[in-house]
């Protein structure tokens, strides 16, 4: 199955220089974006997720830089851009964002309809009554009733699940190739986040968007994603399709993450946990980044950093696992328990 | 699960109501709960956010006044006007967890003060038994004894609310509440906490309210639940009950937007939705009614009748 690839970041090093010392925050990460799928990136606070996509938009915080690597899109390297100016081409034109909090990603001194005529005018050069009947068809697509008499209102009026349908209709009337959205419903009660996400799923079908999720809920990835990206430590450690990650995980800190799931554990008895803490990025890290954390590591895992593994034409692990010298490591019960009952759903 | 009937009460709140504001402006952020909390139990309460659930905790706890009704603990009242002596005794009983480490803890103050500081406020003590006290609370939550001199950035997250619960344990309650103790953690760091408060309770026979609005995680490790809808209690079951038989339509709304970490059952499940304009109660007032044993849901007589197919059928 070949697929168009829309974004290809290849051996991407980014680093952060904190009081003087050098935070590595992504070591030499690839990954091919292609057009019209939802990827999902998971991975703990820290793992380098959300850095890992602000450098597609050149939004890195002023301490931090690229150090290494390629991200082409569209045959340009944007790690090459300098400007603001070759940035404002990419930047809502090209990938939009939809960030976590709505609270705070919208303008509270303008009215919500202000603020898309403002995104419509900039990107799709329409103004005056052509900009304004574009902002209210937008705001109709984003489920908001009522669009004429909403527009006039403040983003205060708002309930939090609202604002985020404000916020990704701006981010839609940029009419981007791909739309990244980071942890876009952590701050929403769980009926909210059900519908946005399935708004988010209808706008991607008609806006044909590519579509990019951050977040560490695996509930919201299993909904979303046809790919998903486990990252660990400023890399991704494995990449696949949805039903082969969570189904046949090969990495060892998939497999951790997936069995500390409750709704994997047995009531009465300790939830699996993952013992110590991740990596200090401050210093090189040697072998595999999980292997201090992993019981079951090998030995070369603390000596050589482990290449990726085919598991299957979609699916690669960076596991020493893998390699065919490797000992047999049965993943633990849990894992082999999603696979094979699942988990309980509901009445 | 052991009958309700033989079980000892720790808690009783009964037609709890909690207002906020005065006059016209009033607003009735928890009206009328009845509920029941048993000795050694994990009670949930679940709802959205602005659903009065925080307020609830706050309201046993004598943070927020209760405008009317009981709260009972031990068989003694505790809202409203009571003595010295029992205001007391309850500050020392009644113990809270908080939800993000990173803001409920003294960033001025070493770990000793924050963890030791209720014991000041109660019989004296002195100094060396305070210090005694401190390093064996940190030692239960899985804290070395010499963090006590370190201040709480010194520390991650997880560890962060292992100082939570020292500090709530350092006072011997028997009732802890937990507000959304483990909603600012990562899933990693998650199970290291719940599996702490877990063990605590087997081996100090603890009471919590666990307040959260995580189903997932309220089904490991909740015997009851009790769900919550704009100040109002619309069901309570025990857990695997209310999983398996939701009657209330909001709760079953809610039961079926939890996102499942399994690919197929999520793509493929079907979404409820809740809408409160489906409730006529103008002539047939509803009330909380014990629909079958332990399983209580707030509905008017139709209603209520309707459920009661649900449960046979």
């Amino acid at each position: 199955m070949e697929r168009e690839t829309i974004l290809s970041v290849r051996d991407l090093d980014v680093k952060f220089s904190l009081r003087g010392r050098k935070l590595n925050a992504l070591r030499g990460v690839s990954l091919d974006l292609y057009k019209g799928e939802s990827l999902a990136i998971v991975g703990e606070s820290g793992s380098g997720k959300s850095v890992f996509v602000k450098t597609f938009m050149g939004l890195l915080d002023a301490n931090g830089w690229i150090d290494g690597g390629s991200i082409t899109y569209k045959g340009e390297d944007l790690t090459k851009y300098t400007t603001e100016k070759q940035w404002l081409g990419i930047r809502g034109k090209e990938i939009a964002m939809v960030l976590q909090d709505p609270m705070t990603s919208l303008n509270p001194l303008k009215t919500i309809g202000a603020q898309i005529i403002e995104a419509i005018e900039l990107h799709q050069n329409l103004h005056g009554e052509a900009a304004r009947k574009e902002m209210l068809s937008v705001l109709t697509d984003v489920g908001i009733t009522e669009p004429e008499r909403r527009a006039k209102q403040y983003p205060h009026e708002f309930s939090g699940g609202m604002r985020q349908r404000v916020v990704i209709a701006i981010a839609v009337a940029c009419r981007p190739q791909v739309l990244i959205c980071d942890e876009p419903t952590t701050a929403l009660d769980v009926t909210i986040q059900a519908q946005i996400l399935h708004l988010i799923r209808d706008l991607k079908e008609k806006y044909n968007l590519t579509t990019v999720y951050i977040t560490h809920d695996l509930g919201v990835v299993a909904n979303v994603a046809d790919r998903i990206a486990v990252m660990y430590a400023g890399d991704i450690v494995e990449i696949g399709l949805c039903e082969e990650v969570f189904y046949e995980p090969k990495h060892p800190y998939t497999w951790a993450l997936l069995s500390s799931l409750p709704q994997l554990g047995v009531k009465g008895e300790p939830l699996y946990s993952i013992h110590g803490t991740p990596p200090n990025l401050f210093y090189e890290v040697k072998g595999d980044a999980f292997a201090p954390r992993n019981p079951q590591a090998l030995k070369i895992d603390f000596v050589k950093r482990p290449p990726y593994f085919d598991v299957s034409p979609t699916h690669k692990a960076r596991t020493w696992l893998l390699d065919p010298r490797a000992p047999k490591i049965d993943p633990p019960e849990a894992v082999r328990k999603l696979a094979t009952e699942g988990v309980k759903g509901y009445a | 699960m052991p009958e309700n009937e033989n079980r000892e009460v720790l808690l009783s709140v009964r037609d709890m109501s909690v207002c906020f504001g005065k006059g016209k402006r009033i607003f009735k952020a928890v009206n009328n709960v009845s509920f029941d909390i048993f000795k050694g139990e994990t009670f949930g309460l679940v709802g959205e956010s602005g659903s009065g659930k925080t307020t609830i905790g706050r309201a046993i706890i004598r943070i927020n006044p209760t405008t009317s009704g009981d709260v009972i603990f031990k068989g003694q009242k505790i809202n409203g006007k009571i003595s010295k002596e029992l205001d007391r005794r309850v500050t020392r009983e009644i113990q809270m967890i908080f939800q993000d480490p990173m803001a409920s803890l003294n960033e001025r103050a070493k770990v000793d003060y924050i963890v030791s500081e209720g014991l000041y406020s109660g019989e004296r003590i002195s100094e060396e038994e305070r210090k005694r006290r401190v390093e064996k609370a940190l030692q239960e939550v899985g804290l070395l004894p010499e963090f006590a001199s370190r201040f709480p950035h010194e520390f991650s997250g997880g560890q962060r609310q292992r100082i939570g619960v020292a500090r709530a344990l350092i006072m011997q309650p028997d009732f802890i509440i937990a507000d959304e103790p483990i909603s600012a953690l990562d899933v990693s760091i998650r199970a290291q906490v719940l599996n702490l408060l877990s063990e605590l309770q087997k081996e100090r026979g603890l009471t919590y309210l666990f307040i959260s609005h995580d189903l997932s995680v309220m089904r490991f490790i909740c015997d009851r639940i009790a769900v919550i809808h704009k100040g109002v209690l619309v069901e309570l079951a025990e857990t695997e009950k209310l999983f398996a038989h939701p009657l209330h339509p909001y709760t079953r709304a809610l039961l079926s937007a939890i996102p499942l970490p399994d690919p197929v059952r999520e793509k493929n499940k079907v979404l409820e939705v809740y809408d409160p304009t489906q409730h006529d109660y103008s002539v047939d007032k509803p009330s909380w009614v014990e629909i079958e044993e332990g399983h209580m849901v707030w509905g008017n007589e139709k209603e209520l009748n309707r459920y009661r197919d649900m449960l046979k059928a």
